[in-house]
């Protein structure tokens, strides 16, 4: 039960609060645009010119040999004798090693690298659908325990379907260029119509569909593998704002429309040379839509087909009252929400920094400084989300407390290749803070029932990501030298760039305008095909037995606290 | 369904005006055509199209 403390009280702390929180906001921004560069150092007195480098050849490295295999039979417990040009594959025996088997080690070796680094932060996001899992679930009531967790199971494999299938080869099918996986030359085919201006627009790819022919590739493999657990990041997000109503079938359903069309497209127009990451070299707007690991392709794509699935399914039973108040409906299980919320916190460990696609080369090494980012954005919205509550309520909430932390990560998502620590600090609080208030919305004001708060930590929190992309990017990043095709770093307002600005507000319009529609007008048809919505005993029931024909605690009698009895199965 | 229809079109009316704002002269006017396409596109789903969804609301049957 929460406490309301006096109104006047409430009001004061709330306006001394809020007061700080912008103040600090606006003078770290001042701070942070206005840094002092250090003074140039003096030239130094003029130097007798360096002698010319000499090429090294085959013949520098002929007769380097590695240690004798009668030492190596001795074993290598220090490590000195392991790893050296005895183990550098020579191409020809005869020849013996040359200059060109050295080279090309280190190009390969350079590739494993990003390999490694690609394949492995893609793990750890797919570990990311435990996380989903247990705060759905938990934030759920115990009846819908089965369903709500075989939702976020089971979107893992119509989405990885789809994905398969289809979706790669929209979203990536013309993105070939990638220095960092070895090329992904085979992803060559963007189709493009010349819009404003008679600029190319690239809208979706057309190579790699069931990664056949030529993407059967060993780089192209690693890319749909990252691009995929990132895919089904957007659609495990759905299934939370849907919970407690929504159709096994429906949901299967829907999960492959958003996995092969829904996400593919947009992503393709953020990260697959599509027409939003052209608007620098087409227009002039900074380097384009920027979206450095998904606030806007993954989280805003996802909170806002939830957004649309939550209208067309409607509320849950008993979530408002005939005059549009609100009731809560708390979860039966906090430990296993804040679980899966430190889960998704490690997993986005590889959300962020993985999406480098590479620890080598191109500005890579600045993977540290975005796990950091990412870290310290999570930390501050969890911050403000629990000060939040607890001046407003009286009560450290632990559901927003968890939901801050989401909130932070989400925000972090798009900027944290481009923003200092100060800026991601900043943003993770802004982040914390926006999303108690958009709950409150969306609860109260446009009635929309959504039991997780996914909207607002996924598309309220990925669209405000995606602006302060345009506001906070410091140019400081340096990745390969461009980015989207335009020269230079990724600035934003508070750094001399308010054309970035523009660049992420027509992503966010895009986002509003065009996936909202799509996400919509396919629900639609979901819903005139199978019914998006169970029935109204099935719902009171609980879903778990009339859909899954198992209960999530099959030892424990579930009783409604509303209708004061066991719960009865319905079956329509 | 007409005001959902219409919704949609509203949303798909500010990404327009949102993506006319390559078109305009000055940064900061680009700003305000941006952000202006954006808020009509959230006013298409938001307050339009969620309208009509409340309209025949489950929870005034």
């Amino acid at each position: 039960m929460m406490v309301r403390i006096n109104r006047a009280r409430y009001r004061i702390v709330t306006l001394v609060f809020g007061l700080l929180a912008g103040a600090w906001v606006v003078t770290s921004s001042i701070a942070l645009a206005q840094a002092p560069t250090e003074a140039a150092p003096a030239p130094a007195a003029a130097a007798a010119p360096a002698a010319p480098p000499v090429p090294i050849t085959t013949a520098d490295i002929k007769g380097l040999s590695g240690p004798a295999a009668a030492d190596l039979a001795k074993g290598d417990p220090g490590g000195t004798s392991t790893g050296t040009v005895g183990d550098i594959p020579v191409s020809d025996t005869k020849a013996g090693l040359t200059l060109a088997d050295v080279v090309n080690t280190v190009g390969q070796n350079r590739i494993a690298a990003n390999f490694i680094w690609t394949l492995v932060t893609g793990y750890l996001v797919m570990f990311m659908q435990a996380g989903f899992a247990a705060v759905e679930t938990g934030l759920c009531r115990a009846k819908n325990a089965n369903h709500t967790f075989m939702m976020n199971f089971m979107v893992y494999g119509w989405g990885l379907f789809a994905y398969w299938v289809m979706g790669f080869a929209l979203q990536q099918g013309g993105s070939a260029g990638n220095t960092n996986l070895g090329g992904l030359n085979s992803l060559n085919s963007e189709f493009t119509l010349n819009f404003l201006g008679g600029k190319p627009w690239g809208l979706f790819g057309q190579r790699g569909f069931f990664l056949s022919g030529a993407t059967y590739d060993v780089g192209v493999a690693v890319m749909f593998l990252f691009q995929m657990v990132f895919m089904d990041t957007a659609a495990t997000i759905v299934t939370g704002a849907a919970a407690e109503r929504w159709k096994f079938a429906a949901f299967s359903i829907s999960s492959v429309t958003l996995a092969a069309i829904t996400y593919p497209l947009y992503a393709n127009w953020a990260w697959g040379g599509g027409w939003t990451s052209q608007l620098g070299a087409n227009y002039g707007l900074g380097h384009g839509y920027c979206d450095f690991a998904g606030s806007g392709v993954v989280h805003a794509v996802g909170g806002i087909s939830a957004l649309a699935v939550s209208m067309i399914i409607g509320p849950r039973i008993g979530k408002y009252s005939r005059d549009g108040r609100p009731h809560p409906m708390p979860g039966h299980d906090m430990t296993m929400v804040l679980i899966g919320c430190f889960i998704l916190a490690f997993g986005w460990f590889g959300f962020n920094p993985g999406s480098t696609l590479g620890a080598s080369g191109n500005g890579n090494l600045r993977i540290g400084l975005i796990a950091v980012n990412t870290m310290l954005a999570g930390c501050t919205g969890s911050i403000a989300s629990l000060l939040y509550m607890w001046i407003r309520f009286g009560k450290p909430d632990a559901s927003m407390a968890g939901n801050g932390l989401l909130a932070g990560l989400v925000a972090i998502t798009a900027p944290s290749g481009f923003v200092n620590t100060v800026g991601a600090a900043i943003i993770g609080f802004a982040a914390g803070m926006l999303v108690c208030f958009s709950v409150e919305f969306i609860e109260r004001v446009i009635k929309v029932d959504d039991p997780v708060g996914a909207i607002s930590v996924h598309g309220t929190c990925g669209l405000w990501g995606v602006i302060s992309v345009g506001l906070f990017a410091d140019g400081t990043s340096n990745y390969g030298g461009s980015w989207n095709n335009v020269d230079g770093s990724v600035k934003g307002l508070f750094y001399g760039d308010p054309s970035q600005l523009v660049a992420q507000l027509i992503g966010c319009a895009t986002l509003m305008g065009i996936i909202f529609t799509l996400a919509y007008v396919l629900n639609w048809l979901v819903d005139v095909v199978v019914g998006q919505r169970v029935g109204a005993a099935t719902e009171l029931a609980g879903l778990d037995l009339p859909e899954m024909g198992a209960l999530g605690y099959p030892e424990f009698q579930l009783v409604s606290a509303g209708l004061g009895r066991s719960l009865e199965v319905a079956n329509d | 369904m007409i005001l959902k229809v219409i919704g949609l079109l509203v949303c798909l009316l500010g990404w327009l005006i949102a993506v006319s704002s390559v078109e305009v002269s000055g940064v900061y006017a680009q700003l305000v055509v941006a952000l202006a396409g954006f808020i009509v596109a959230g006013v298409g789903a938001l307050v339009i199209v969620n309208r009509a969804h409340l309209q025949d609301a489950i929870w005034k049957s």
